[in-house]
């Protein structure tokens, strides 16, 4: 068994391309383009980020909408988002996310933050206990 | 320089910790795209040859790199113009997937009927699993 310890990884011809080899042994892939480049486990319903990579901090705006900020900003705003999160049990259930909008208008991404909602059957705001989200994109 | 070429089962960095490469090879997303929904329009990707327009809701995407299998995982949000003012679900769901494509559609359910929907500003998609 092999073992490289180094605190970074660089590519030899771009800087930013280091090639994998897929698991079928006849692809490769691009490493820096399939790292997730911000996870986020959050509690909106006490406020509280239980665990994160790449965010500096979340902003609580009101019951629904918060404010994710990354540490690391992206090269552009055509990063990708995505969540799941859980329905509190013994109020309205929570049914969807709704980036980037408060309810009333678009809320654009930018390269340091996203904006999201998340609505109840009703279609109204609700706070999920549970806030599970993951980013895909290009870093600056 | 010619590029070279690292065989390890380990990275280790100073302070943050060690992970085996299987991690590395199986833990990264193998596509992701960040699209407009309506005219299948891509803004950004990974992976994804082209984007079309399948019908009333429906966007494919085709990989670059197929997959190993269909047995690959899909993960979707999307990006609504405005969703105030009404009691409509709305979201995405994947419709097909092969080896080498994937179709999500987006919806909204009203009167518990599943209606296709192309009130979508925005697609964010990911997959995950093994390239052939």
């Amino acid at each position: 068994m092999s073992e490289i310890k180094t605190d970074k990884l660089t590519g030899v011809g771009t800087a930013g391309v280091i090639v994998v080899t897929g698991e079928g042994n006849s692809t490769t892939t691009n490493l820096q383009q399939g790292l997730a480049k911000s996870w986020l486990n959050y509690d909106q319903a006490s406020d509280v980020v239980r665990d994160s990579s790449n965010i500096s901090s979340v902003v609580d705006n009101s019951t629904s909408e918060f404010e994710t900020n990354f540490t690391n900003v992206t090269n552009n705003i055509y990063y990708s988002v995505y969540g799941s999160f859980n329905m509190n049990y013994s109020v309205a259930g929570a049914l969807g996310y709704a980036m980037h909008t408060d309810g009333v208008a678009e809320r654009t991404p930018t390269t340091s933050d996203f904006f999201v909602r998340t609505i109840n059957f009703s279609g109204s705001g609700y706070d999920a206990k549970y806030n599970m989200m993951s980013v895909h994109g290009d870093l600056a | 320089m010619a590029n070279g070429k690292i065989k390890a089962d380990t990275l280790e960095h100073s302070t943050a910790g060690s992970l085996d490469t299987q991690y590395v090879v199986n833990g990264s997303a193998k596509a992701w795209l960040y699209g407009v929904a309506t005219v299948s329009s891509i803004s950004d990707s990974f992976n994804i040859s082209s984007a079309d327009d399948d019908g009333l809701g429906l966007v494919g995407m085709n990989l670059t790199s197929s997959m190993g299998s269909a047995n690959y995982v899909t993960e979707a949000t999307h990006q609504t113009v405005n969703i105030a003012n009404t009691s409509n679900i709305r979201g995405v769901a994947f419709h097909s997937k092969s080896a080498s494509a994937m179709e999500a559609r987006s919806y909204y359910t009203q009167n518990d009927l599943y209606v296709l929907y192309e009130g979508s500003l925005y697609y964010n998609v990911s997959a995950h699993g093994d390239l052939a």
